[in-house]
Order: structure tokens, then C-alpha cells, then sequence
């Protein structure tokens, strides 16, 4: 193979005794799958799919050490016997594909959640988690004895199961952490204090950890290299030395560093507002001090990206977790030279955030298949019997995935996209990323040999004189009409106003959703220097903001001195260029004077007249994606995936 | 015969079954099912109601159609393998001398496709205000497909060996998406017309009265009242009721109120009052000449017995009351009334766990929903009697007193104050929170029976235990306010609650409360003080004042009753420095800092410190030495309860 640019990252790495056939790392995420605690079918098939994409290690989901600690219903019990069938599924699927696999060992401590269990939480100090609120009960000796026995034992059981080794946790979500760190480690005895007392639960567990494993087994850990928090917590300084002080205890085998801590939960799985590959400066710092290998974890998804950081001598292997939920076969399509059939991760968080998602099991918005790796011999799309001549109207997400899914099969495929590019409500995401993936679909589309034809709207004579076997609308949605007639105000819906032409203007944005739509309009109508007033009924602006991390984030960008928000008020008139609003809780209204345009974010509807024209007229018809009933991209995706496979 | 109730333990005719009360154990969330099945613990929960002298038990719902995953643990009765468990269930209940019925549903657009991956279903292009989720308008076939799930889940119903069937068409239910205008925007003969949106829920109960035929009850479940504007009002309930009367399609009513748009009105706290249901069943039984069930805030035989005495009703729902106390029904049939657990309606185990997906619970009954292991069959009674000192008399320490008493241990219990309740006693100092104390008194009144020997005012030491020389000691010593770090928190006008609660004079009219936990501490200190007359300011770290209220529907009418007392909130916020009567804050979001001025007072509710220092000087001294609630990590009530409730059984 020629000298490519990924060479050093699809080069073999030695750690220890064990190798890596390269640098790419499926880190540790919960995923939600776990059934009655234990591995899942789905588990395997999910690990299985990156081994056999070419991952070179795989990190597993968490697994708990001890009872006190329930972080999550689904969460894993690694101290269970019961756990050892289940790494031996794993293990020899991913081994079968010559992956490593490593079990990553926990105990969340006071970021873990009493009520499920209804038990305390244990922790260094009495010092409670910001979110939760909860109090936890700092842990008496005979508690840290348990603790540590906890994490040797569940050691054992995965050194029974056939796995590589293990990854102790010490990073966001850690009692480990919570140990090192002044910020939430308070204690006055062996444990708390300077930095070496507050080391030793870790050197503890690593070293009951190290004896309870066999020969050759990896040992590694997650460090939190920052927790952001600089009055108290841990610095990337402070990481440094940490990880220096651990080095000379020769338990180790790899650092992971990752960052983000009690104060900066938005960093965890850091959306697409963060900056590429955050925890990478800090590895690197650790790296220059440590002679073991450092790998880097959070937001590496360029491929180009990730082979810097590895060419460069930055860290010596990237974590790409939320890339490889994407796009499995990543690893294999840059061995063969296939960079741009990548389909890269936008960091949108819509589906594989599913820590505090009341149990919603791992999903991805833009790869229909993430979550469902199980069930997937059944969606493997074989070949068509018949071809079929297939018409999909709607260049969108979803339609653009039904025509390549279906000629991918063999059929022979039509797109028409009304407007003058494919893409429909994916270009007005505007996110970095979002034009690679379209290229991405520009070149799987022109790859399986799809006739797309562009500026074609879809009309039903136009379709039926097309004589399609099968019809595929994927129209999207339409925005609901102006939120009041005959005013003078400008009123234009928010979809509409994705891309601002307004400049210090003063914008009243009038949102009934909460959703990415409204936000981007927020954001872009602030930093275009408009006046922006923000009503919503809800009891803060950005609902659904809250699950995908994006919140902190779009908070600090649009609370500036020229927006109010009104939070539980609803729009009741316009009287000229003044808006009327109203509290829906006391009914006491403000007026909001000298508005030069409203925006208005309601409920789209969906677009589904040519589908009211032709379901009767045409054999075979579907409709998919916002046609059917307006829900975003990821379900658009989805159904065109899974029209495109049946067909 | 009991003469006090006379008709709440008459006997009832719903269609072809005979009740042997009139006290029925109503549909509820329990998230105990497995993998979309009944478990064993269903068939216990109920089990225990019916032994318990419920007349009627009618199940959580039983979702008829795949699309309708509305949330996780929801049971797929639509397939066959469900049978087995409902014979498990449904024999618990007959052993007991309970009839039980299951409620089929289909929640519609009032759901989730998290689970299911595919769109929901709903009459209308409207999404629900809670889920938020765009529904697929239903084509006829879709309709046709529901109906099918309807029936085919009746013959389940049937096979599983339960009397009857309850049809939800209420607050959460695509039968009501359909009769609502709300929610109904068709033009087609589903929508418009009274008649047109009524078509749906009639096609339902048409084609599963073929299915349950002359054996089996058939009745419908009602949101007598949406209580939103341009929703369903009684008057049209009224209609709808008498209309499938007419019909001749349903057996019985049972009733409740409001949606999603008010969910605290579904199941309404104890902000809400007594019997706010009942208005809903009392108009419908004007019209319809089958029984009628009221809902909603039933929690006492009396209560009940009234609402049966005045017409009001036919039957009464009590869920909450006996998720609280199993045997309700026979307690009062027995002449014991006062002995009844009396629910009150705080919404922390029920309510609020079920919305967050985890199983049902009660504050005051840790029993609930873990019957198999806790339930009243459960006791075990220790070979040797143990001397058992519990050191303090908030709710852990009379719920250890309490269990290890009933199993026959040797028990003191002692409270340092002259009263027993610890932070009980403050809590109920809030407005409306009053019912509180009912866990207090419940636990006294329970405890009664047991010889618990109790001394108030008296603050135990380590030479009075080593005086006593107990087996065990169970330390529930509670906790107090921690230290704050705020500059300027060591002032004379800076207050905890605790001591505003207790009644300290609070200087000035302008107070200043920075809340750190976002449960009722900070709204209940709040309205507190405005209600004295004070302008009052919340300040938050959060998005919004008071998150917690949300699990416990609490959260709306409290922003009602605030904004109305003219409550400020300030959001987003961390105090810098609290001055002589200024306080420096900032957004921490973009750190721009400001002060409030004339502040006259400031109360903290910061978090609790817990008081474990007996423990820590009694551990290694005692043979046996527990620590719960509390003084082992300040946590809501319930685990304080809990906590008590495992050690009194377990010593």
C-alpha cells in the first residue's frame, strides 16, 4: 500500500505485551442496551460491527463495580458472575475481526443517581453533584475497602470473559476522580489532602486491579486531564503530574485523557459548538511527560483530523466514538483509500446522548443502523429479485437514503429535487460538517448510479407519465402560515430564517418547539447584531437543547445585553409594531415595542398533497420522513433506509 | 355488615360482574412490566390490593398496537405471550375475592418513537404538549388496524381470565385525541361534527362488544373535563357518555380529568383539593344510566362514602390511597378506619417515579410495589428479641422504631425535641404542604400497636448508650443546615429556612431566597414569606425556579400561586457576595454581574450537612450500629422512610 496520510494512524501500536493493529479507539459510552444488566445480543452486534469495521481497539460500555452505584437503570453489573458470558460473546466477536477489546470498570460515586436503587450515594465527601443535587455519604474505610475489592473482582470476571484487559475509570463521570480532585475529595483522613493521599484510592484499585488479572492483560486508564473548574479542580497541570506520579507505580499500560468534569457537563460527548478534538492539547502535554501511550477522547471525527494528531506526535491513538457510531466501517474505508465514502459525525448528539434518557436505547440521526445491529441480518439489503423502476421525490435526508438503499439493491432510481440542490432541511443546519456529508451522499448516489435530477419538482402528471413501479415521497414539511393576519409586522416562519438578512434590527422570535431550529435562528439572528426578543411558553427557551448538551453552549451565545428572554408567555396580539405577551401562568402582559419582524417557530405540517393525488394511482407508494409526519432528519433517514431495503 | 360505610361495601352489578364494594384500585403506571410483559410483581401489587378488600382492580394500560410505545415499560398486550401473566394476575386477584379488569389503550400522538422507531399515530397533524412529537395523521386503514388491536387484545384479555375491560378514552388516549376538537382537525367523518369525532371511539366499542360479548364488562374511561380552552368541556362529556349509553356499548364510566396539556390535574398533588374529580362523574351520572366512577384525591372511607351517599358517584377510585395502604378497603370495612396509612398526596413515590421511568413507589409505604419481598406476608419475626435504641423521631427513625417493634424487638425510641417529626414539623409550615404531617401521624398511630417505648427531650449521648447496653442502636439523628461560603453569609439578616420555617422574624420586606436543592424547601419558604407580606426574589444556578416541582405536578400551580404573590425569580444566577442590604450576583452564562438592591433579608437553602457524629462515636462500640436517613446523606423523604422501613426489618 502506498504511503497514505493515514499510514501512522492505521499503523500497529504495541501496549505491553498486546497490539493494537491500529490507532483507532471505540472508547467506553453507554448505550442503553444492556438487558437485565448484562451484555445484550445487541451489545455483541454492536461491537462486533466496529471490529469488523476495523477499529483496532474497542473500549465496553461501563460496568459497575458495586451495588452502590446505579448511574443508570441499564447500566452494566461487572461485579455479577453472571456478566462472564457475555464478555465472552464480546471478546470473540471482536477478536474474530483481530480488535482488542477492553472492559472499562466504574463506579460513578456522587454523579451516580440513588433513586432507582433508593440507596445513598457514596462519595469522597458530602459534597453533592451539581444537577442531580443529591447528597451523598462520604464513604467510610470499610466502604473503600469494598469499593476496591469491587473493582478487582469485576476485573476477574472480565479477565474470565476472555477480554484484553481493562480501562479504569477516572474521568467525567468517576469516583476516581472524585477522589483526586479538591473539588468534591474534602477528607481529612489517608485519603484527602495532598496530592499523593488523594491519589491512593486510584493506586489501590489499579493495583488489586493489576493482581486479579491474568498474564499479559492490559491495564489502562481514563484521566480527566481538566475539569474546568480552576478554584478547586483538577488543571490540565495538575493532570500532568497525576499522570507522572501513576507512570512510576508500573501498572499502567495507557492513559486516556478526556475532559470535562462536575461544572462542565456540556464537554461530556461535547456537541458540535466545542472544538475539534477538545482533550487533545492535554494529552499531549501528558504525553510529552509520560513514556506510555496517551490517546486522546473527545470530538476527533475528521478523519484527517485524527491522522494530525497521530502524525504529529500529539497522542499515540485517537478515541473516534461517536465517528465510528456513524460510520462503522471508517477504519476499512481509510485503509482502502475510500476517505470520502465516510460518513462523518456531525457531533449533533440527537441520538447517542443517552445518559439520563429514561432508558432510550443508543441511536444515530444520520446512520440508520446504529442501535439496531442486532436485528441485522434481517436489514442486510440483499439484491433486489425484481427491478423495480423507483422514483423518489424529495432530494432531502431521507429521500437521498431511500435512493441509495434502493439502488444499492439493483433498482434503478430517480431522484428529483424541486429546488436547485439535494439536501432539503440538512442544508440549513449550517453545522460544521453538514456539507462533507452531503458530499458524502453526492458520492454515494453517484456511486450506485442514482439519475438525480435537480430544479424537477414533483407534479402528479409529471410523476405518472414517469410510470415509476415505485414511488417514494419524500416532500418534507411546510411551515405553518404567518402567527397573525392582517398586521403590519413582517412574519416569516423560522425555517425561512435560517439564513438572516436582517442586521440591528430588532427581532421578535416568537418559538412554540424548543427545538435546533429555533436555536440556530436565535444564534445567528444574535450574532448578525439584531435586538432579539426571545418568548416562549416553556419554563426556559431551548427545550430540547437540554438532552443533546447543546444548552450551556447556545445560552452563553444568545444571553447578551440585547436579548430577553420571556420565559411561561405566550404571543397574544401585535398592535402596530408592538407585540402583546402574556404570562400563561398570571396573565399579566408586556408590551414589546418598535418590532421590525416577528419570527415565528410553530409546528411544521407536512407536505403530503402529492400523496393525497396518487395514493390511489399509483402501485407502490410510500411515503417517508416529514411527508409522513414532520420529525427531523434522523427519521427521515431512517425510513428512507428502511423503504429503500424492502423495496 | 359495616354500618358506618353503608355504601361503599354494598355490592355492585357492572354488567355481567358483581363487586363485592364499591372501592375500586383504578389504571396507574407502575413500570413494573419486563420487556413489554407482566411480571410476577403485577400480579402481587394487585394481588395485595384485593386481599387488601378492594371490590375492583383495573390494570395499567395495555397498548393494543405496536405504534404505541409511549413509554418504555409499556405492556405489548397485542401479543399472545402476555397470557400467561395475566393468568398469574388475574388468579392473585381472584384468590383475594377481587374482580379485575384490564385497561386497553392506545396513547396515540401522547407518545414516544424513541422505542419504536416509527411514527405515531393521531388524529391530526398536532403534536402533544408534553412529548412534542409530530404525529402521522391515521388513514382509514390505520383505524381499521387499531380496531383489530382492540379486539385482539380483548380475546388476550379473555384468555388471561379477567372480568372485564376498561377502554381508556381519558387524559392519555387516542379515543379522546379523536373526540377532542383539540386534537381532531379532520375533515373527513372523523372530524367536525360531534357525531363524526364521537365515530372512532363508537367503531372501538362496537366491535369489542362482539368481542367480550355477555360475560365479560365492557366500560370506557372519560376526561370529564379537559379543562383547556377550546378542549372537551363536562357539558360535551355529558354528550359523549349518554351517547355511547344510548348505544348500549359500555357497561360502566369511570372518569377522570384534564390531558397533557394540565397533567397536574391527572393526578393533582396535594395543592389540589379533595375530590376535584368529582364533579366530572357526579355530572355524567345526571345523564347515563350506568355506574360512574369518580376519581381523583379520594383518600379517605368517609370521603368516599359521601360522595356514594350524595349520588355523586357509583363507584370511587382510590389508587394513590391504596398504594399507601393495601387495605384500605378492610380497614374500614372493619371499623378501623383510623388505622388506614392515609395517602397524602405528595406525588414523590408514584408520580414521580413513574414519569421518570423507574418503578412505582411510595413515600410512606416501601412496601409498595415490592410486595413479593416486603409485603405483609413477608415478616419474618427474629428467633432472639434484640434491645433496640433508635436515636431520633423524625420519619426514618419511627419507620425503624415502627418495622423492628412489629417483629417484635425490644424498641426506645428517642427525639431530642419535645415533639416527635423532625423536619416534618417544618415542612408543614409551608403553605399548603399542611398534609404532610399525616406521615407522622400515620407512623404514630401504626407504631401505637407495637409497645415502642418513646421519650421526647431527650438528646442521647454515648454514656446513655453505654448506660442502656442495647443489642443495636440506629442512629437517625437527621440533619441541619450546612456551612454557607457565600461572602457576607455571616450577617444577622442571612437566614436558613430552617429558621424561618421555625418561625424567626425575618428583618425587613425584602427577602432574597437562594435556592440550592430546587425542591419545595425554597418554594415553600417562598410563598411563605410573601403570604407574611414580604416581596420575595428566588434565586437560582438553574433555568428555572423550583425544577424538581415538575416530577411532582407541583410546578404549575406553584408559578400560579407565585406570580400571583408577586414572587420574582431570577434564574441562571450564583450569588458573589451578600452586602449590608445589596447582594451581588452573576449570569453564569455570560458573567455579566449585577446587584439587587434593598434586600433586607436573606434566606439560604443551601444543601444539608449531615449529623453523624453519634454514629461516628458509637461504631465500633455497639454490637450493632445503623445509620439511615438523613444522618447518613440528606436525601428526599422517601429514602429516609425507606432506610428506616429496611433496617427495622432486617435487625
Amino acid at each position: 500500500m502506498a504511503q497514505s496520510r493515514f499510514s501512522k494512524l492505521l499503523s500497529k501500536l504495541n501496549v505491553r505485551d498486546l497490539e493494537l493493529p491500529n490507532r483507532i479507539i471505540f472508547g467506553s459510552h453507554p448505550t442503553n442496551f444492556a438487558k437485565n444488566n448484562l451484555i445484550s445480543e445487541q451489545h455483541v452486534a454492536y461491537y462486533r460491527e466496529r471490529a469488523k469495521g476495523g477499529a483496532g481497539m474497542l473500549v465496553l460500555e461501563e460496568q459497575l463495580v458495586h451495588p452502590s452505584d446505579l448511574p443508570y437503570e441499564k447500566a452494566l453489573f461487572g461485579y455479577r458472575e453472571e456478566i462472564i458470558p457475555g464478555y465472552r460473546q464480546v471478546s470473540e466477536a471482536v477478536h474474530a475481526y483481530g480488535s482488542l477489546v477492553v472492559a472499562q470498570l466504574n463506579h460513578s460515586g456522587m454523579q451516580s443517581e440513588g433513586s432507582t436503587s433508593m440507596r445513598e450515594l457514596w462519595a469522597p465527601s458530602a459534597v453533592p453533584d451539581v444537577v442531580s443535587r443529591e447528597v451523598p455519604k462520604a464513604l467510610e474505610t470499610e466502604d473503600i475497602k469494598e469499593v476496591i475489592a469491587g473493582f478487582a473482582k469485576a476485573a476477574g470476571y472480565a479477565d474470565a470473559g476472555g477480554i484484553d484487559g481493562i480501562e479504569i475509570n477516572a474521568g467525567q463521570f468517576s469516583l476516581l476522580r472524585q477522589f483526586i480532585s479538591p473539588l468534591t475529595n474534602q477528607r481529612r483522613d489517608d485519603y484527602g489532602g495532598d496530592l499523593s493521599n488523594r491519589l491512593r484510592l486510584t493506586v489501590e484499585v489499579l493495583l488489586a486491579v493489576r493482581k486479579a488479572l491474568g498474564q499479559g492483560k492490559l491495564v489502562g486508564l481514563k484521566l480527566c486531564g481538566d475539569e474546568f473548574a480552576p478554584w478547586a479542580g483538577l488543571t490540565p497541570d495538575d493532570a500532568v503530574k497525576i499522570a507522572a506520579e501513576l507512570e512510576q507505580f508500573n501498572l499502567l499500560d495507557y492513559i486516556t485523557v478526556t475532559v470535562g468534569s462536575l461544572f462542565s457537563l456540556h464537554l461530556y460527548q461535547a456537541p458540535f459548538y466545542a472544538e475539534e478534538g477538545l482533550a487533545a492539547d492535554v494529552a499531549g502535554k501528558i504525553r510529552q511527560k509520560v513514556r506510555l501511550p496517551v490517546f486522546a477522547e473527545g470530538r476527533i471525527h475528521r478523519p484527517q483530523y485524527a491522522a494530525g494528531l497521530v502524525e504529529q506526535g500529539v497522542v499515540d491513538g485517537v478515541c473516534m466514538n461517536r465517528a465510528l457510531i456513524c460510520d462503522p466501517e471508517l477504519p476499512a474505508k481509510l485503509a482502502a483509500d475510500r476517505e470520502d465514502e465516510v460518513r462523518e459525525c456531525l457531533s449533533c448528539n440527537q441520538g447517542c446522548l443517552v445518559r439520563r434518557s429514561m432508558g432510550k436505547p443508543l441511536a444515530c440521526m444520520l446512520n440508520p443502523l446504529a442501535g439496531v445491529e442486532a436485528g441485522e441480518s434481517k436489514l442486510t439489503p440483499s439484491h433486489a429479485a425484481r427491478v423495480k423502476k423507483v422514483l423518489v421525490v424529495g432530494g432531502g435526508p431521507g429521500g437521498m437514503e431511500a435512493a441509495v438503499t434502493a439502488a444499492n439493491r439493483g433498482h434503478r432510481v430517480s431522484l428529483w429535487e424541486a429546488g436547485p440542490d439535494l439536501g432539503g432541511d440538512f442544508l440549513a443546519m449550517g453545522t460544521a460538517g453538514v456539507s462533507r456529508v452531503l458530499a458524502y451522499w453526492q458520492t454515494e448516489l453517484s456511486e450506485v448510479g442514482v439519475w438525480v435530477v435537480k430544479g424537477k419538482p414533483g407534479t402528479p402528471e409529471g410523476i405518472l407519465a414517469d410510470k415509476p413501479d415505485v414511488l417514494v415521497l419524500a416532500t418534507g414539511a411546510r411551515s405553518a402560515g404567518p402567527a397573525f393576519s392582517g398586521v403590519n409586522v413582517r412574519q416569516i416562519p423560522a425555517r425561512e430564517a435560517l439564513t438572516p438578512v436582517e442586521q440591528g434590527k430588532t427581532v421578535l422570535l416568537w418559538d412554540e418547539i424548543g427545538d435546533q431550529v429555533m436555536a440556530r435562528v436565535a444564534e445567528r439572528l444574535v450574532a448578525a447584531g439584531n435586538k432579539l426578543y426571545l418568548v416562549t411558553p416553556d419554563f426556559f427557551a431551548g427545550n430540547k437543547l437540554a438532552q443533546t448538551m447543546e444548552l450551556s453552549f447556545w445560552n452563553q451565545r444568545v444571553m447578551v445585553p440585547s436579548t430577553e428572554i420571556f420565559t411561561s408567555h405566550k404571543l397574544r396580539e401585535i398592535n402596530g409594531n408592538t407585540a402583546v405577551i402574556e404570562n400563561i401562568f398570571s396573565g399579566i402582559t408586556a408590551a414589546l415595542p418598535d418590532i421590525d419582524l416577528l419570527v415565528y417557530n410553530s409546528w411544521p405540517k407536512p407536505e403530503d398533497s402529492l400523496y393525497t393525488a396518487l395514493k390511489d394511482r399509483v402501485r407502490e407508494i410510500y411515503r417517508i420522513g416529514d411527508c409522513l409526519a414532520p420529525r427531523g432528519i434522523g427519521a427521515a433517514i431512517r425510513e428512507g433506509y428502511t423503504v429503500g431495503r424492502s423495496i | 355488615m359495616n354500618t358506618e360505610f353503608l355504601h361503599l361495601f354494598s355490592p355492585v352489578r357492572i354488567g355481567p360482574v358483581t363487586l363485592r364494594n364499591r372501592i375500586v384500585f383504578p389504571a396507574h403506571l407502575t413500570n413494573f412490566a419486563d420487556n413489554h410483559m407482566p411480571t410476577m410483581r403485577h400480579a402481587y401489587y394487585y394481588g395485595e390490593r384485593a386481599k387488601g378488600g378492594a371490590g375492583l382492580i383495573i390494570t395499567e394500560e395495555q397498548s393494543i398496537h405496536p405504534t404505541d410505545l409511549a413509554y418504555e415499560k409499556l405492556i405489548d398486550a397485542f401479543d399472545p405471550r402476555v397470557i400467561p401473566g395475566y393468568r398469574k394476575i388475574t388468579s392473585e386477584v381472584h384468590r383475594h375475592g377481587g374482580k379485575i379488569f384490564a385497561q386497553l389503550n392506545h396513547n396515540g400522538q401522547q407518545g414516544s418513537s424513541a422505542f419504536t422507531r416509527r411514527a405515531l399515530w393521531g388524529p391530526s397533524s398536532i403534536p402533544d404538549p408534553m412529548f412534542r412529537e409530530m404525529p402521522k395523521v391515521m388513514d382509514k386503514e390505520d383505524m381499521r388496524e387499531v380496531i383489530r388491536g382492540f379486539c385482539l387484545v380483548a380475546e388476550h384479555i379473555i384468555k388471561g381470565g379477567f372480568d372485564g375491560c376498561e377502554v381508556q378514552g381519558s387524559h392519555s388516549s387516542l379515543l379522546r385525541q379523536f373526540i377532542s376538537p383539540l386534537t381532531n382537525e379532520r375533515s373527513d367523518e372523523y372530524g367536525g361534527s360531534f357525531e363524526n369525532r364521537m365515530r372512532f371511539a363508537v367503531e372501538v366499542m362496537g366491535a369489542l362488544r362482539k368481542v367480550t360479548g355477555h360475560h365479560h364488562a365492557l366500560g370506557i374511561r372519560l376526561s370529564g373535563d379537559e379543562l383547556v380552552d377550546g378542549g372537551l368541556t363536562l357539558e360535551d362529556m355529558k354528550k359523549a357518555a349518554s351517547y355511547l349509553c344510548d348505544l348500549k356499548l359500555v357497561d360502566f364510566i369511570n372518569t377522570s380529568t384534564a390531558n397533557f396539556f394540565n397533567l397536574y390535574m391527572v393526578e393533582g398533588s396535594m395543592h389540589v383539593p379533595l375530590g376535584y374529580n368529582t364533579y366530572a362523574a357526579a355530572g355524567i351520572k345526571e345523564v347515563v344510566d350506568v355506574p360512574v366512577f369518580a376519581a381523583g384525591r379520594i383518600n379517605a372511607p368517609a370521603q368516599a362514602e359521601r360522595i356514594l351517599a350524595s349520588g355523586q358517584a357509583d363507584l370511587v377510585c382510590i389508587a394513590r390511597g391504596q398504594i399507601c395502604d393495601p387495605e384500605f378497603a378492610r380497614k374500614a370495612l372493619e371499623g378501623r378506619h383510623a388505622e388506614i396509612r392515609q395517602c397524602i398526596a405528595c406525588n414523590q413515590g408514584c408520580a414521580a417515579r413513574t414519569g421518570l421511568n423507574k418503578d412505582l413507589g411510595c413515600l410512606q409505604n416501601p412496601a409498595s410495589g415490592r410486595e413479593e419481598k416486603y409485603g405483609y406476608h413477608s415478616i419474618t419475626y427474629p428467633s432472639r428479641k434484640k434491645k433496640v435504641m433508635v436515636v431520633g423521631g423524625g420519619p426514618a427513625g419511627l419507620e425503624a422504631a415502627k418495622e423492628a417493634a412489629r417483629r417484635g424487638h425490644r424498641v426506645s425510641l428517642y427525639e431530642r425535641e419535645s415533639a416527635l417529626g423532625g423536619q416534618i414539623k417544618l415542612l408543614t409550615k409551608g403553605p399548603n404542604r399542611e398534609e404532610f404531617s399525616d406521615v407522622i401521624r400515620n407512623q404514630i398511630t401504626e407504631i401505637s400497636n407495637f409497645g415502642v417505648d418513646i421519650q421526647l427531650g431527650v438528646e442521647v449521648r454515648p454514656d446513655l448508650v453505654a448506660r442502656e447496653n442495647p443489642d443495636a442502636v440506629v442512629v437517625a439523628a437527621g440533619s441541619e443546615a450546612g456551612h454557607c461560603c457565600i461572602p457576607g453569609a455571616d450577617q444577622p439578616h442571612v437566614l436558613t429556612f430552617y429558621e424561618v420555617l421555625a418561625g424567626r422574624e425575618v428583618p425587613g420586606d425584602r427577602v432574597l431566597v437562594i435556592d440550592d436543592i430546587g425542591f419545595h424547601q425554597a418554594t415553600s419558604t417562598a410563598e411563605y414569606l410573601s403570604y407574611l407580606n414580604k416581596q420575595v426574589l428566588i434565586l437560582t444556578a438553574g433555568l428555572y425556579a423550583g425544577p424538581d416541582l415538575m416530577t411532582t405536578m407541583d410546578i404549575q400551580l406553584w408559578y400560579r400561586r407565585a406570580l400571583e404573590q408577586g414572587i420574582e425569580m431570577i434564574t441562571n444566577s450564583i450569588v458573589k457576595s451578600i452586602g449590608r442590604n445589596s447582594v451581588t450576583i452573576f449570569n453564569h452564562y455570560n458573567g455579566r454581574e449585577s446587584r439587587l438592591e434593598d434586600i433586607t433579608a436573606v434566606v439560604l437553602v443551601g444543601h444539608p450537612r449531615p449529623r453523624e457524629e453519634l454514629y461516628f462515636r458509637l461504631k465500633s462500640k455497639v454490637p450493632e450500629v445503623y445509620r439511615i436517613g438523613d444522618c447518613l446523606a440528606p436525601r428526599k423523604m422517601e429514602h429516609a422512610i425507606m432506610d428506616g422501613f429496611r433496617v427495622g426489618r432486617s435487625i
